[in-house]
């Protein structure tokens, strides 16, 4: 006969040893109480997974020295506060959607974009190229694109309208990630647009160059403008024999999603997280 | 018909039982962020679908949270730093393969680990296991049988 009664006292004795995580990992911490029920249950949800995304938006995005608390979420990624985009809530509120943490686990970085943004697949046949160098050589070109994700606030029916032939849509995030061929960031931010000095390009206003520092990665960062055109921003990191490039473009003359801002974009690169 | 819990009830009770359960999984998953994503996981279940009065909370909880846990072994687990429970995974694993319920539960399967928990830790019984895992009550006498006769292998093979 099995011993149930002392390996239950086991039980308890060891089990009841192992240490617990630390309270406002796991505590549901409710800051309003809405009148009904539905609003009571979604409103305990939202605080809870308010506290984790907020913890993770404030990690992602450096600020681990600031004392934690409840709400730290850096300002370019907080909910929006006005209904921009349909009000969700009942009686015509306002109530927006969580962040949402996106993992990839294999390219190492997570990602944190808000509610309302998705992941889309670009139609088969768009592989992102670089700009004027299709034909470069060692290729920059698929097959050295590994992996490549592209974010957005736009519905899937939106979306379609907007597909362009090798670029995500203007006022989209595009990740991509090459084998780097042993190129630095500097020289693959060379090779979009007229920002190779060596290389005229007609039409446009120019690239601006820079460098920026987002959690411990040196980014080289390159803007490219057209006058009163579309403007590209790429942010380029090596990575081992990697290269990761995140890339949106604003366009004045296409109507960005509810509450899309260059803003918005700048902070969800701002936010991302090297692993 | 029992009524079911209401959220402000349910919030309650999560933060009474979650020392207990989230102690439970951590034998069962071994690993203390999967362990925290499920119970966080099988707090929001309650919210959405709360259980009944009557059920056993922690019973309910855990098994629910094994599920999810269970769920999320297919999916890579990539989270920022500050977001981990603060355990390692390694501190959990060398503090269960220091205990004899860690060297007894070692050599089972999860289903197997989390039947034997749930009936020696949390104190289910058999028609209770059945209901929240959703089997029959023949299947976790049998299951728990395998378990216990392994369990016994191995403290024969201890002593």
């Amino acid at each position: 006969m099995f011993p149930e009664l002392s390996i239950e006292r086991v039980f308890r004795r060891e089990l009841d040893s192992l240490p617990l995580p630390a309270e406002q990992l796991w505590v549901p911490n409710r800051r309003t109480r809405a009148p009904t029920l539905i609003a009571v249950s979604v409103g305990a949800a939202a605080l809870l997974l308010a506290l984790i995304a907020a913890d993770l938006v404030r990690e992602a995005s450096g600020a681990a020295a600031q004392p934690r608390g409840v709400a730290s979420t850096p300002p370019s990624l907080q909910p929006r506060a006005s209904c921009a985009a349909e009000p969700l809530g009942g009686n015509g509120r306002c109530v927006t959607r969580l962040p949402t943490i996106v993992r990839n686990p294999a390219f190492g970085y997570n990602l944190t974009i808000p509610g309302e943004w998705r992941e889309t697949q670009m139609p088969p046949g768009t592989e992102p190229f670089v700009r004027d160098r299709t034909s470069a050589s060692p290729a920059l070109i698929a097959p050295f694109l590994l992996d490549r994700h592209v974010f957005t606030a736009r519905s899937p029916q939106e979306w379609v309208l907007t597909t362009t032939p090798n670029l995500a849509p203007a006022w989209d995030l595009d990740i991509q990630v090459w084998d780097r061929q042993g190129r630095t960031a500097l020289e693959w931010s060379r090779t979009f647009g007229p920002c190779d000095p060596a290389v005229p390009v007609y039409g446009t206003s120019g690239c601006a160059l820079r460098t920026e520092t987002i959690h411990g990665g040196s980014f080289v960062v390159t803007t490219v403008s057209t006058f009163r055109g579309p403007q590209t921003t790429s942010y380029y990191l090596e990575r081992g024999d990697q290269m990761m490039i995140l890339r949106y473009w604003s366009d004045p003359n296409a109507t960005p999603p509810p509450g899309v801002t260059d803003a918005t974009l700048e902070g969800i690169v701002h936010a991302i997280g090297l692993v | 018909m029992a009524t079911k819990i209401q959220p402000e009830r349910w919030e309650q009770l999560y933060r009474q039982e979650f020392a207990r359960v989230y102690r439970a999984l951590l034998p069962v998953l071994r690993d203390p962020d999967r362990a925290l994503d499920a119970m966080q996981d099988a707090f929001v279940a309650g919210l959405r679908r709360p259980p009944a009065e009557d059920d056993d909370l922690a019973g309910w909880l855990f098994v629910v949270a094994v599920r999810s846990g269970r769920r999320s072994l297919r999916r890579p687990l990539l989270r920022l730093d500050h977001a981990r429970s603060q355990i390692s995974k390694d501190e959990i694993e060398a503090a269960l393969d220091r205990m004899e319920v860690g060297r007894l539960l070692a050599g089972l399967s999860e289903r197997q680990r989390a039947m034997v928990v749930a009936q020696f830790y949390l104190g289910l019984d058999h028609r209770e296991i059945a209901r929240y895992f959703g089997v029959k009550t023949g299947t976790v006498s049998a299951t728990l049988s395998q378990a216990k006769a392994r369990m016994r292998a191995e403290v024969r093979n201890v002593s």
